[in-house]
Formats: C-alpha cells, structure tokens, sequence
C-alpha cells in the first residue's frame, strides 16, 4: 500500500471483509463445515464474481473458485465442494492467478526478419502457416502437449490426421509418461490407473516409486498426512535415488541406484512366491504371465508358465537385488513383507522416476505385476497408480490420442478398423487417415534438426503450449542446431504459440501470442480419470487469441485455398460448428469464435470416439455442472455416473455381475491382466572413470516445469531464483566445494556452469548430483541423453554420466 | 532488464561460503539478502496448517503461529489437528514467507493453502533472460 495514501473507511472495512472471507474458508475446510466459498460475492460493493475451474498447473486436477472483478482474476480459493482437493491448494495457488498478468505476454504476431521480429496482423501469420503447410503437408509437425485441453487436442489431431493425412502430431508428454501408457497397455490392455485418489484415504501402506509428491502433488500428499495426524496408522515408504521433501516424512526410505527399481520389484516378486505368500486365488482366476520376446519386442511380449516366471525370478534374492540396487537386503525383506499381507491395502504411486527410463515400459509393468501376484488391486486402496504432471496428459494426450501412433478413443492409426471407425465419426473419405505412424517426439526433432538432404523430411513444426527449446533431451543435438548452426537448415521454419517468451520462441521464426487458463473455455482430464470443465472468465491480452482458434483459423484458410483435406465428405468444411438454429458459424472469423460454445461442440463431437475403450465421457453439460467426473461415467436411471475402481464388481459398470475383477481388455482376451517379468538391465549410461558422477534431473515445488509461467510470477522467482546442483557433502568436500561455488558440469553432449549447493533440499547419495531443469538459464538438457524406452520411447532425463570441476 | 532482476539472478555465493551446511530455508534465504518482505502491495490468504501427533503441545503450537508477523488464528473448535490461520500480507512475497515459517513450526506436517486475494498486487514481473525481442 502506498505510504502517501491513507487508506479510506470503505478500504478498510472492504479489507476486513475479504479478511474474514479468507478465515471463513479456511476454517471451513479445517472443520469440515458447509460453508460455501464465494462468499465475497454476497458483498454488493466487492462486485466479484466466482467460477469454478481447475488449477492450471499440475496433473493432480485441484479444483479452485476463481474470483473476478472488473475483468481481472484478482481472487483463487480452493473449492471445497472438489472431491480431489476438498478445499485445499498447494503453495502454487497462491499465484495461479497472477501467473496470467506477467509484464512480458505475449500480445502480438511476430515474424522472424533477419535478426529481429516485426508485429503482424493475425491475417498474416494465419496465411504464413497455411503457405508453409500447402508448400509440403507431409513436412508439417505439430508438436503440443498435455497442457493443451481436450478440445484444442482434439481441433488439432482431426486436422492433422483428418485433415492433411499426417500422423506427426506428438506432445510433449511423450517425454513424461509415455512409459506409464505402454506399462498399462502391457498389463492390462488399456490405458490409464484402474484406482483413483480415493485409495489415499485407504490405504495402510503408500509406496512411492522414484516419487516427490511432498513437492509436486503436495495436495496429495497432505491428504495422506492428515490421516496421519488424525491418528489413522497409514506406513509410508519412500524408495528414491536422493532424499526429498518426501522423505522426512516417511517411516522408510529406500535409497537406489537407477535402474534399481526393476531389481527391486522383482525382489519383491521372488520373496511372495519363495514365501508362498502371493495371492494364488487372485493370479489363478485374473491372471496371464508374460516374458520380453527378445526376437520381435513387443508389447505383447510371449506367454510364460507360472514355473518359468518362478524360475526368471530365482536369482532375485534380497542378496542380489541389494548388489544391483544397493538397497540392503533386510530393506527389501521389509518391503516384500506388506505385499504378502492380503489384510494390509497397498497404494503404489509413481510419476517421472518410473516413466523417464530406458527400461520404462519394463519397470511400469513389474509394478502392476507386483501388485496383480500379491492381489492388492481391485478394492479401495489396493491400487498401482501413476501421476501426470501435467493438467490433461491424460484427458488429452491419453484420451483424445494426440500422438503420432494414436486416433482418440484407444485408436491406433496402423488399425484399419479404427481408421475406419474415425473416419466415419470425422465424415471424411475412407482412406484419409494415413495407416503409417507419424514421428515421435525425438525423431520429430531430429528430422527437423537435420539438414533436409541428409533426411531431416520435417521442414515446418508448429509448437503449442510447450517448451520443447527447453525440455527436450540433448538439447544441442535436437534443438540449438536451429539457433547456433544454421548451415543445411534454412528452409526449416518453427512456428511457437505461447503465452510469454520461452527457450523455444527465441529460435522461432513466427510467435503467436495466446489465451491461457480462464482467458479461454477449456476442458481437460487428470490423473484418476477425472474430466474437468471451466468457462472463460476474464479476456486475454492484447491480440492474444485461443489455441485453438488458431487451428481452426489455419485450417479454414486452407479450406478457402481448395485443399481437399480440409473438407468432408460433404465438401464441408472440417470444422464446422452450428448455432442452436442450425446454422454454420464463422468461427474462424475471431470475432465470432465466441458466437458459440466451439468447445462444447468439439466435446461432444469427441464424445462418440470414448465407448470403444470404455471411457465413456457424459455430455459436455454435465461436467458444466459437475467438479469434474471419473469415466467411465454412465447413464443409469437417468443419472450420470461416475467410477472410482475400473475393473472391479460393484464399483465398475462393465464388470459383468459374478466376475469379480475382470479386465474386458484384456491383450490375451480372456479377461486376465498380465504379469510381466523383465530382467534387471543396466542404465543406458553409467558413471566411469571419465565421467564418475550419475546426473538426475528434476522439478522443484515452486517452479512448474519449465518455469515459463512460475518464474514470472515474483514471489516464486524470488524464493527459488536459478538452477543449482545438488552435491552430496562429501562429494564437495573432495572437489573443494562449498556453496555458491560454480563448477562446470559436463557430459559427453555439453557442459553448463552452474552454482553448488550441498545437502540442499534434495540430497543425493555420493556419486549422484541433481540439477533442476526449471531454469532456461541454465540448460540442463544440454547435459542429458536422449537413450530411449524402446516401446514408449520416452527419454530417460534421470541418468546421465558427468563429470564437474570448480572453476 | 531491470536491476532488480540482474540482482535475482546474478547472486552473489560468497555469502553462502561461511557455512557448507546450511539448511534448505536458510539457504533460500541467503538467496534473497536484500529481500524486504514488508514493503510494497498487499494481499490476504488463508491457510490451514496440519499438525503432527501433537499432544498436550497444542496450544504451545497455536501461540507461536500467532507470533508469526501478519498471522491470524481461527476458531479451531474440538480439532487439535488443522489450524485455520489468514495471512495479512503487507508485501507480495511475503505470503511464501509466512508460509515457510509455518511450515517450520513445530508439530506440523503440512500447511495448504485456502483463499488468496491478491488484488492489490503489483504486475508480474518479466522472467528474466526470457527472449529478447524487438517488436518495433
């Protein structure tokens, strides 16, 4: 407040007010009375507005009451009527909304000219994109990401794939999650958790695979540690390769080298069979067991005896898997010992540690089986649960299929049935859609990086609402090649839509400014299979414009040109959207985007593509009133409901009465999930005498992936200012380090200089270092490998070998 | 770029070289040497701070959330185990702050975060080393 302005009588007493708004809700949530929280709107001169919506930023789906007034988010609560946070927000929701009013939005068109960029009018860049896709549509990429909602998603997968007969569109969660997508395509024959956030408030045991959801699903984690202090025995069980917020709080940790994990869940797995105490009535009734065909890999892998699995495990010994994970033998004993309890429910929880993994797929699959071969699936709190880090990889990239193998719904686009299937819900020619998987994440950028008579086929990538100058593995391989060395790839032309300056709009030859959160209607999808809604609140600034608006922009100026692509069967164009008369809407036209509900009608388009899996979604207007909803939701006596448990009698309504679990889609179609063995693999790269240390990377709780919203944001740029590595103390002491101190750190691909910082939050065992990635000035992916999970092709951002030296 | 922001990210460690162990907060904290947290815009939050099995200790507990500068304490009713508190924040970053004091307090697990008005607040800042454009 201004020291030369006294502050007016109705200041004060608006303050008191806002004041006693805040304790209402908060102690409303702390004793679980009915208050509702919008209570500043029953003061007339506050004049604010609430809505619902989710939060932004991570994958946990926190619903938040967003205040309005005059135009500008000025209030976010947490919303106590959300079954998934129940009032509750992390330290992140104290800037949500702030995060939408940095000084540096992007507001403006901008096209690259020599050195320098020059505002351009939407019209502009809108024929800019549509030239550079006419000129070679079979050299156009799209490349988005599990923050695009499921409309922009869904706009963006049928013009490529409905559109232009080209499959490479691929997000940015390839490079999070897609080793939790084949671990589940693999046991169970269907994407996405079976449990839900509900089995934290049952479970007796919680075990965190290579997991920190103290710093990044802390709402969760606070879910768990109220039951604690509430005095309910819950065992929490930490298995990492450094200590974390996560730790302090839990009765055991499980310190491991990479790679530890696939020895240690088959530790696990020999002590229940060698004890006898795995569920043989849940493995002889639901369950098939399956071995890698090491001749033609595959997820289908080939079928084992119950003896040849007994037998794969044999060497798994507490003795060994502690010489392969450097977990003591006795620990792994402990952790063998709940699993073989069938009276203790067991919830396992993982996120990037699991995903981001040469051996992903393997190590996502030895978890589900641990938990099929002891029974701890199937009833609230037994459950093998992932977590996404962002808001809607699963609503959009899981569901919607936005990547370069996938149709929506569970559809692959080499499946001729599913092609077919598509193509009769888009009403475009039989045929349209390309049978050839387009490129993955890495492959996309390396072609593009690559000159274009050495291969390199992709000319044009158009990136939206993600950071892939910064995120991607190996930077200087697959990103700076376009900035720092130019020669061969001149014809290539990036296009980033975004909403502030990045690492990728620096390199970009075209930035287009855009809406974000509740500048725009949005529909996205969560970790326990939750579909969130919200409507747009307040405008964005200056030019900036909806994702996928720009989408649908593009594709219609392609549409004026003639291209046969952009229309349907009927000769009409691709995206066509009626008012409630009937009649077609210019929504490609800015400004008649808002004439109608586009999302609504992508929504509901999108909708008919969610039965084939059995993700039914409810129409559009009952998430409208809901705080979201778990699919499969179904229509019973007129009622839209929703499913906590998949797969299981009573909770899950395609479980057939009498079956009891049954996995209906099952890979071997007989109802059975599978219980995969995979042997301990060494990491891609191992510390040597060159390069002794293991680098990992990671998130840290103030900064949300790559910072481009958070480090605008003052308070968290000042509470967590730069990039740092994290050293072990004695590991310093022997490099003389000290804090603050600078090192170079390199790997076999690139060095950075960064500052120390010993026994800092994190704190990594001797031979480890971690570095966060948050900070774009300081490029830890130029350090990191870009080695690959054969099966999701997921990157592994956590082992890397390096070297450092103080200078 | 503005100063402030050089300053933020042009850190000087030497001040960290006195001592090779400093705790996470004391390290975030010797990153912000010049930081005021009571100067500038204003905002309200509330929060709720669980606490650990607690005992007897709980009123101890309460009196020193109710030290913490800006900090005001809710009805608690018959619960010993959440404590509703509003943050009276006289500067924008001072919420972090108070929160990380919170958090630090005996007996408690964890502090979440209820309602923030941040009306008042100042524009965000630009991140720094962001792009450099020229949008003449």
């Amino acid at each position: 407040m201004n020291g030369d302005l006294q502050p007016t009588t109705d200041a004060i007493q608006r303050r008191q007010f806002i004041k006693a708004s805040a304790m209402a809700a908060a102690a409303a949530v702390a004793g679980g009375t009915n208050f509702t929280l919008p209570v500043l709107a029953d003061e007339p001169a506050a004049g604010v507005q609430w809505e619902k919506a989710p939060c932004r930023f991570c994958g946990t789906g926190c619903h938040v009451q967003v205040g309005v007034r005059a135009g500008k988010v000025v209030a976010v609560a947490g919303d106590r009527n959300a079954d998934v946070n129940k009032g509750l927000l992390c330290v992140k929701g104290y800037h949500v909304g702030a995060a939408l009013y940095g000084k540096d939005r992007l507001t403006k068109p901008l096209l690259r000219d020599g050195d320098r960029y020059r505002e351009i009018s939407w019209e502009e860049a809108i024929k800019t994109i549509a030239d550079r896709v006419e000129a070679a549509p079979e050299r156009f990429a799209y490349y988005g990401s599990g923050q695009w909602t499921i409309p922009e998603g869904y706009a963006a997968q049928k013009f490529m794939k409905g559109g232009l007969s080209n499959n490479h569109i691929d997000p940015n969660a390839r490079l999070c999650m897609a080793s939790a997508v084949t671990g589940f395509l693999a046991t169970y024959g269907v994407d996405e958790p079976a449990g839900c956030y509900d089995d934290l408030d049952e479970c007796d045991v919680l075990i965190m695979w290579g997991n920190n959801p103290a710093e990044m699903h802390p709402v969760l984690f606070s879910r768990v540690i109220d039951r604690r202090s509430r005095g309910e025995k819950i065992t929490l069980i930490d298995i990492g390769t450094r200590r974390t917020r996560t730790t302090e709080a839990c009765q055991h940790y499980l310190e491991m080298k990479g790679h530890g994990d696939l020895a240690i869940a088959n530790g696990i797995a020999h002590l229940l069979i060698k004890n006898g105490t795995y569920d043989r009535r849940f493995v002889e009734s639901f369950c098939n067991f399956k071995a890698s065909d090491d001749e033609t890999p595959n997820l289908h892998g080939k079928p084992i005896s119950f003896d040849d699995y007994r037998k794969y495990l044999e060497p798994y010994t507490p003795e060994h898997v502690e010489e392969l994970s450097g977990v003591p033998a006795d620990q792994i004993r402990m952790l063998g010992d709940p699993f073989g309890n069938p009276k203790l429910k067991i919830t396992s929880l993982w996120c990037m540690g699991m995903n981001q993994h040469t051996r992903g797929t393997a190590v996502n699959s030895l978890v589900h089986g641990v938990h099929l071969l002891s029974g701890h699936f199937g009833t609230p709190g037994n459950a093998p649960t992932s977590l996404t880090g962002q808001p809607s990889a699963c609503g959009t990239v899981r569901e919607v299929g936005t990547l370069a193998h996938a149709l929506p719904g569970g559809r692959v686009v080499a499946n001729e049935e599913h092609r077919q299937q598509s193509e009769e819900y888009w009403n475009v020619p039989t045929g349209r859609i390309n049978a050839t998987p387009g490129y993955h994440t890495v492959k996309m950028w390396k072609s593009f990086c690559s000159p274009t008579d050495q291969g390199g086929d992709i000319g044009t990538i158009w990136v939206q609402v993600t950071n892939p100058g910064q995120t991607l593995p190996n930077l200087n391989k697959l990103f700076n090649p376009k900035g720092d060395n130019k020669a061969g790839l001149e014809d290539k032309f990036l296009i980033v839509s975004d909403v502030y300056p990045t690492a990728t709009t620096r390199l970009a030859d075209l930035i287009l400014p855009s809406a974000m959160w509740v500048e725009k209607n949005g529909v996205v999808g969560n970790s326990e299979r939750r579909t969130q809604q919200w409507f747009k609140m307040v405008d964005p600034p200056g030019d900036a414009r909806d994702d996928c608006w720009q989408t649908i922009a593009v594709a219609h100026e392609l549409f004026d040109r003639g291209m046969d692509g952009m229309q349907d069967r009927d000769g009409q164009f691709l995206f066509d959207v009626k008012d409630e008369n009937g009649k077609s809407v210019p929504v490609w036209d800015w400004e008649h985007y808002y004439d109608v509900n586009v999302d609504e009608q992508l929504f509901e388009e999108y909708r008919q593509f969610s039965r084939l899996k059995h993700k039914d979604l409810a129409p559009y207007s009952e998430y409208v009133k809901a705080r979201g909803l778990r699919w499969p939701v179904v229509e019973i006596d007129g009622q839209w409901r929703e499913t906590h448990f998949r797969f299981s009698e009573g909770f899950d309504p395609y479980v057939e009465p009498g079956k009891e679990i049954q996995f209906y889609h099952s890979s071997t179609h007989d109802d059975r999930a599978q219980i995969w063995f995979h042997p301990w693999i060494a990491p891609a790269e191992v510390p040597d005498d060159d390069y002794p240390f293991m680098l990992c990377t990671g998130r840290v709780l103030e900064h949300w992936h790559s910072g481009s919203m958070t480090r605008r944001i003052p308070e968290l740029n000042r509470a967590m200012p730069g990039g740092y590595l994290e050293i072990h103390a004695e590991d310093a002491a022997a490099h003389d380090l000290r804090n603050g101190d600078q090192v170079k750190i390199e790997s076999r691909r690139g060095s950075l200089v960064i500052p120390v910082w010993i026994d800092g939050r994190g704190q990594p065992p001797r031979g480890t270092v971690f570095i966060p990635f948050f900070d774009e000035t300081l490029l830890v992916n130029d350090l990191t490998l870009d080695a690959l999970d054969p099966f999701s092709k997921q990157p592994d951002y956590k082992k890397s070998a390096v070297r450092i030296r103080k200078v | 770029m503005a100063v402030d922001e050089i300053m933020i990210l042009n850190v000087d460690f030497d001040v960290y070289n006195s001592n090779a162990n400093l705790s996470a907060t004391d390290f975030q904290a010797e990153l912000m040497p010049a930081r005021s947290i009571y100067q500038g815009q204003t905002m309200i939050a509330s929060v709720v701070a669980t606490l650990a099995e607690v005992g007897d200790a709980f009123q101890e507990i309460v009196d020193e959330f109710a030290e913490v500068p800006g900090v005001e304490i809710g009805d608690v009713g018959n619960d010993t185990h959440r404590v509703p508190m509003t943050i009276d924040s006289p500067a924008p970053n001072a919420l972090e702050e108070v929160t990380r004091r919170l958090q630090e307090c005996r007996g408690v697990a964890f502090v979440d975060v209820v309602f923030v008005h941040f009306e008042n607040e100042s524009e965000s800042e630009p991140a720094a080393n962001s792009g450099e454009m020229d949008n003449s």
